[in-house]
């Protein structure tokens, strides 16, 4: 019986390819791609070549994260087709542009390499003029992609249609758990500084985040209630994650990926001063006072405001527990939070968000009076593509919390 | 000092059973003893015992600056309960108690120790296979237990389900008494741990009727 047990349990593993055998993407001669040439580049782009595997349409656009003294750029791609996306780095080699990185479906635990390359007769020419303008039918990025680790021989070819979507006020696509759920087979932790460089490459604009007190009062990112192996390397820790000190943790524990549990100061400096992230929603999964919390909102709000960031943070409150510690603040009132239980604890919290779960429906009667008051509403936590396409086509909400950032950029760029 | 008191306490057991009055009228009453202890009756018989268990599940151990070597022999103790009824199959529960591993730490001047311990508690079905040879397979769950004394000192504890196989020879001394040597696997599934284990068990039946 125990055999039998341990036999039908299957692991499950993403293969993240090696990517670094491309000769031509490694030439010495290659120079970064010129800042003006990536923004232009940015659209709905039709599939030629791969449809079959990836879709009709991608989506593209760029991000960036700052690690140490480098500022590293990637181009990534979303598509409608199994919640797949491809992730790229960029080089110029001459007259070329040329593309080196992975793709992944998230609803499998397929993945492979993606080279892609813009010459000067699919566009290139445009791209490293001055003031490159794209037009449809103008840019095409054309190359090979493959299985795993396998050199990639499967063509794929892209041309660009039209502009992304935007809307006139900012929709948040919000990462769940900050980008992603470590059970989806992501390269990084979930809730780790690591987490919240990657996450811009799925398209996220925003991030959700975990928040706990360890036993002497450090905030820091978890969400489970006890350290279990779903979240963390075996260390003979177990138990509930409060009933250890933050310096225990930080010399026992390591996240699945090997990384540390991040403190939240860790988290919102990685976030201010390493992406171009513009919301984080602190979602409180402890019970007790919120004053370390919100005066670290406070410091933080501030020091994007002198680095001239467009940043918000809000407190979540999803529960009775949690909206009643935080009424217990001084100055709640004016406290930026995020509401998801009813309207009238919305009104009650002065939140300047209310989110809704998603089984409730697109409930747009509800979001126009919230916009009425003033608020925002997001929806969560949004992860089958067809209720993502619905709620972004038929609903109003100024955001969605996802565990695939990436869908919701497709189907958000790709709005008409 | 726990194995020490470990032992003890097993060696307590052992003496217990082997010099109490019934055992000993029940050696005089059967001096020439049968193969086995198991009879068409239906019984209850207890399992006592402890030997040494090696922790076989993967471990990566990587505490940040700190030196560790890990300790993956233990002592492990088994108690046992089973319904022998008129038939092959038998029902029972166990309990008892192992140390999964445990490490020691050092960075400068500062020390501590992780220790994991395990209880199970478990719904056991056995049956014979050959002659005094019996298979267990239990099911239920391990009440784990860390204790970290490093920059303080915690205890914390989780239930995680588990399962347990075993095989034992029985080396009868009378109708109601014998001595058996177990092979143990045990497997606390949901948090990957896992040892093996050899122990030496006192098998005697109490009851029957």
């Amino acid at each position: 019986m125990a055999l039998c047990l341990i036999a039908c349990k299957k692991e499950y593993e993403v293969i993240m390819p090696d990517t670094s055998t491309w000769a031509d993407f490694n030439s010495t001669q290659t120079t970064p791609i010129p800042f003006a040439s990536r923004t232009p580049m940015e659209g709905i782009y039709g599939l030629t070549a791969g449809a079959s595997t990836f879709g009709e349409i991608t989506a593209i656009k760029w991000s960036y994260a700052i690690r140490g003294a480098d500022t590293t750029y990637h181009l990534s791609g979303f598509f409608g087709t199994d919640i797949a996306y491809f992730i790229c780095e960029g080089k110029r080699l001459h007259d070329s542009l040329l593309f080196n990185g992975y793709w992944r479906k998230m609803v499998s635990t397929q993945s492979g390499i993606m080279r892609l390359t813009i010459n000067p007769t699919n566009g290139s020419n445009i791209l490293l003029g001055s003031a490159p303008v794209v037009d449809s039918n103008k840019v095409t990025i054309a190359g090979v992609f493959g299985n795993g680790n396998d050199e990639p021989r499967q063509p794929i070819s892209f041309t660009y249609q039209r502009k992304l979507h935007k809307d006139p006020t900012t929709f948040h696509i919000l990462a769940h758990r900050s980008g992603g759920r470590s059970s989806d087979l992501l390269p990084v932790s979930e809730n780790s500084v690591a987490m919240i460089l990657k996450t811009p490459e799925f398209g996220s604009t925003g991030i959700e985040i975990d928040v706990r007190m360890t036993k002497d009062g450090v905030p820091i990112l978890y969400h489970d209630n006890n350290l279990n192996l779903r979240l963390v390397q075996k260390s003979g820790l177990i138990g509930p994650i409060e009933n250890y000190t933050y310096d225990q943790l930080n010399a026992f524990v390591r996240l699945i990926h090997g990384e540390r549990i991040p403190t939240l100061r860790e988290a919102l400096n990685a976030v201010l001063y390493q992406t171009p992230l513009t919301f984080v929603w602190l979602d409180t999964k402890y019970v007790g006072p919120m004053d370390k919390v919100q005066a670290m909102q406070t410091e933080f709000l501030q020091k994007a405001a002198a680095a001239g960031r467009n940043l918000q943070i809000v407190i979540g409150l999803p529960t009775e527990d949690a909206l009643n510690d935080f009424l217990k603040l001084p100055n709640y009132a004016s406290t930026p939070a995020l509401c998801e239980l009813s309207l009238d604890d919305v009104k009650k919290t002065n939140a300047k968000i209310w989110a809704p779960r998603f089984t409730e429906g697109t409930q747009n009667a509800n979001v126009d009076l919230v916009h009425a008051q003033g608020r925002l509403a997001f929806v969560w936590t949004l992860d089958v593509p067809g209720f993502t396409e619905q709620f972004i086509r038929e609903g109003k909400f100024d955001g969605i919390l996802s565990n695939f950032p990436s869908n919701v950029a497709f189907y958000y760029y790709a709005k008409r | 000092m726990q194995k020490d008191k470990i032992f003890i306490l097993l060696l307590t057991c052992l003496l217990c059973a082997f010099s109490s009055p019934t055992l000993a009228q029940t050696l005089l009453e059967n001096p020439s003893p049968k193969d086995t202890v198991i009879t068409r009756k239906n019984s209850l018989v207890l399992h006592i015992g402890g030997g040494g268990s090696y922790y076989i599940a993967g471990i990566n151990l990587r505490p940040i600056g700190l030196e560790n070597s890990i300790q993956r022999m233990s002592a492990a103790t088994t108690f046992r309960l089973m319904w022998y009824p008129n038939h092959r199959l038998r029902l029972g529960i166990e309990s008892g108690y192992t140390n999964f591993y445990s490490y020691r730490v050092e960075s400068g001047s500062q020390k501590g120790r992780v220790s994991l311990n395990a209880i199970p508690v478990l719904f056991i079905w056995s049956m014979p296979v050959v002659r005094r040879v019996n298979v267990y397979a239990g099911l239920g769950t391990y009440i784990l237990n860390t204790h970290l004394t490093y920059l303080g000192e915690v205890k914390s504890k989780v239930i995680s389900l588990g399962t347990n196989f075993a095989v034992s020879y029985t080396h009868p001394f009378s109708r109601l008494v014998g001595i058996a040597a177990e092979a143990k696997f045990m497997n606390a599934f949901e948090t990957k741990d896992a040892t093996m284990s050899l122990q030496v068990q006192l098998v005697w039946k109490f009851f029957q009727w």
